[in-house]
């Protein structure tokens, strides 16, 4: 109906311009001759073909002839058409009118033609840009479904995939309320899509399969315009295009979801290898100790004196202690991986922490000379107290076994900021800078170092990172590791006048 | 004490027998059951003189069955649990567990501790004067002293020494000391409590960081030790 009414509005305008031109140049013409006159009417005829395409173009061109020659050609106020030249001027008019006006609505065609060119390109880079920035699939969904809204300017668009069932269920909307369950209606039209791969209309709702070749990938649901009304037809082939594109996208991030699976896969399989190998490696060297020495006491034919008998047990006793240690560090382990590590936080005083770590460690640190520097006052920070103890015995651990016998190892503990630092320095041959961050990993050893399990620093950072602290060697490359545990201070509950 | 009879209840046979083992060989009478109903029953039938509880047992809460004993005896319970349960032995001492050990343990401490229980149990208390090293508490006139100089201590600061003495030797959980000094509303607030024994081992203590009588029992509270 719009197009009915631009048309007669057309035709009009054609009719009452050439009307105004006549009368503009009956009034004008002392002044002028003919040719001029013949030309202005062209030029309406002309400017008619530009704007309103060829139906009003040589209806204009008709009245503007039957004008000049009624009206400036004589014999005047007669309409003849005697000469050759008449034919000739009429004929002029109707090519213009009809050449101009074809010529015109080409040239719309190609401008309108490229526009929508234009805006599928748009689109589509558009589109692999979101996708390509989403970080997983329920982001990529979301950002092809808001950038559908935009594209065709419509209110909602939802995209739906199969379940694990095979089930058709809405995966992301745009805007995102509208991701419900789909009603018994739109499950039929969906599953028909699904088969037929066909674009569907429902109401004012489309249905577009969204397909790579023939591999199906979805479903994508159009809603209508904010003015109620489908989108248009004249839009269906960017729908398509960009449903194509839209399903490629979506197929682009299931393989990489699939590939980033299959490392993460690969590297649990090489530390679950690693596992096994250093674990068995580090039960079975103290367990090999207590065999022999236990056989050894019990042989008959062997007569120990009592000395020996001590001292074998003593050894013995020694290894039953490391291999304590070294399950509780892989029981730790395993649970700092699974997450299940709570710090049972109260306030402790520090001082007495660090103090109470290193006597509990000093049958290990029996080699080396041992200083504790901490600060006067009482520190109350708000902590697990096994676990930042744990955390402090195998850094006294790492001290004693890389630094050389007799060598010092300080322990000092400082606020700075808003944390509690604790600083564990010894004299061995330090971290290379290349290795300070994954010495924090599990079973990670440095190169030529292979006493220990390698897992001692990696429960320390679960067990400081679980109090919102960091772990770190200060100062990588140089001789003397110095590693710091940082915990956060906050501030405790009053005190005062509750000590008198 | 020898002759003393002790019921240890562990579920895995190869500890029974060892524990067993060693508690006879140190003169004591041993009754050893693998269950926690099987406890209960033992001591409906002869009192004990002291518990030996694992709290891992496969027919009932450990906890319970603690609490259940403390309601039917007076004997002193000495609960032996895994490493990694603080939560657990500080439940159990506060529902009247004398003690614990953590497994695995040596013998020297399972004695020791045992020993300390039975002595309190026997009423061999500590009577008015407590000597410990070169500190000495008088009860009666509230007097502490350090080589034969008094050491002056805040109120609170003595009920906490005169608690922790009381119990020598054996373990007295962070809420037992709170409420003793505080009252009984206290329970959760360490951190008064960990300030007020740093300041009193700061007054009493030979050398205050490696103290030598008010020892940290980490996650479950302090031991005063009697040196021997």
């Amino acid at each position: 109906m719009a197009r009915r009414l631009s048309a007669r509005l057309g035709y009009a305008a054609t009719l009452g311009g050439v009307a105004l031109v006549s009368l503009a140049m009956w009034l004008a013409r002392p002044y002028l001759a003919l040719a001029p006159i013949a030309l202005i009417h062209l030029l309406a005829v002309f400017c008619a073909a530009l704007l309103w395409g060829m139906g009003p173009a040589i209806a204009g061109s008709i009245l503007a002839f039957v004008a000049l020659d009624y009206l400036f050609v004589p014999p005047f106020f007669s309409l003849t058409i005697a000469a050759p030249s008449e034919v000739v001027s009429l004929a002029v008019f109707l090519a213009v009118a009809i050449v101009t006006s074809r010529l015109a609505a080409w040239a719309r065609a190609r401008a309108h033609e490229a526009e929508a060119r234009a805006r599928e390109a748009g689109a589509l880079l558009r589109l692999s840009d979101a996708s390509a920035d989403a970080g997983s699939m329920p982001a990529t969904l979301r950002a092809i479904a808001e950038l559908a809204t935009g594209v065709f300017g419509v209110r909602s668009c939802a995209i739906l995939l199969p379940d694990s069932m095979d089930v058709l269920r809405v995966q992301a909307a745009a805007p995102a309320a509208d991701a419900c369950a789909l009603t018994r209606d739109e499950e039929g039209i969906a599953a028909y899509v699904w088969r037929e791969q066909t674009l569907v209309p429902h109401g004012p709702t489309l249905y577009v399969p969204l397909r790579i070749g023939t591999q199906r990938v979805g479903i994508l649901r159009v809603g209508p315009r904010p003015d109620g009304q489908p989108l248009p037809a004249s839009e269906h082939a960017l729908l398509q295009t960009f449903g194509t594109a839209a399903a490629a996208a979506i197929d682009r991030r299931r393989l990489q979801d699939a590939a980033t699976q299959a490392e993460v896969l690969r590297r649990s399989d090489a530390l679950k290898t690693a596992l096994l190998g250093s674990v068995s490696h580090d039960l079975r060297t103290p367990l090999a100790t207590l065999k022999t020495g236990i056989t050894a006491l019990l042989q008959a034919d062997l007569a120990w004196d009592r000395q020996a008998q001590q001292e074998m047990l003593a050894a013995a006793n020694e290894e039953v202690d490391r291999l304590t240690r070294l399950i509780g560090n892989l029981l730790d382990l395993s649970r700092i991986e699974a997450g299940e590590l709570r710090p049972d936080r109260q306030w402790y005083e520090m001082g007495e922490l660090i103090a109470d770590s290193v006597r509990r460690a000093s049958a290990r640190l029996r080699d080396h000379r041992v200083t504790v520097e901490i600060p006067d006052g009482d520190l109350l920070v708000y902590l697990d107290y096994v676990q930042i103890q744990q955390v402090l015995a195998n850094l006294l651990d790492n001290a004693a076994k890389y630094s050389p016998a007799g060598g010092e190892i300080r322990v000092t503990g400082a606020v700075e900021a808003d944390a509690f630092v604790i600083r564990v320095r010894d004299q061995g041959p330090g971290i290379p800078a290349s290795e300070a961050d994954r010495i924090f990993s599990k079973f990670y050893r440095i190169n030529g170092r292979h006493t220990g399990t390698g897992l001692g620093l990696a429960i320390c950072r679960g067990l400081v990172e679980a109090h919102g602290g960091r772990i770190t060697v200060e100062n990588p490359g140089r001789a003397g590791a110095v590693f710091a545990v940082s915990l956060p201070l906050t501030t405790p509950p009053a005190l005062a006048g509750r000590l008198a | 004490m020898t002759g003393a009879r002790v019921l240890v209840v562990d579920d895995e046979a190869p500890i029974l027998r060892l524990l067993r083992r060693t508690l006879e060989a140190q003169g004591y009478a041993v009754e050893a059951v693998e269950t926690g109903q099987a406890a209960l029953d033992a001591v409906e039938r002869h009192r004990p003189d002291a518990v030996l509880l694992d709290l891992m047992l496969p027919d009932a809460d450990g906890l319970e069955v603690c609490r259940r004993l403390r309601e039917r005896l007076e004997a002193p319970i000495i609960v032996l649990s895994a490493r990694g349960e603080e939560r657990t032995k500080v439940d159990a001492l506060d529902l009247g567990a004398d003690d614990y050990l953590t497994k695995p343990f040596g013998t020297a401490e399972l004695l020791a501790r045992l020993r300390v229980a039975l002595r309190h149990a026997a009423g061999s208390h500590t009577g008015p004067i407590i000597r410990a090293g070169d500190l000495t508490l008088d009860l009666d006139r509230r007097l502490v002293t350090r080589g034969g100089t008094q050491v002056h201590l805040t109120p609170k600061e003595y009920e906490a020494l005169k608690y922790l003495a009381q119990h020598a030797d054996r373990v007295v959980t962070h809420r037992a000391l709170l409420t003793s000094v505080w009252g009984p509303q206290y329970g959760e607030e360490l951190h008064y409590l960990h300030v007020l024994v740093n300041q009193l081992r700061r007054k009493v203590e030979p050398d205050p960081s490696h103290p030598s009588y008010i020892l940290t029992e980490p996650g479950v509270g302090y031991r005063f030790r009697l040196p021997d």
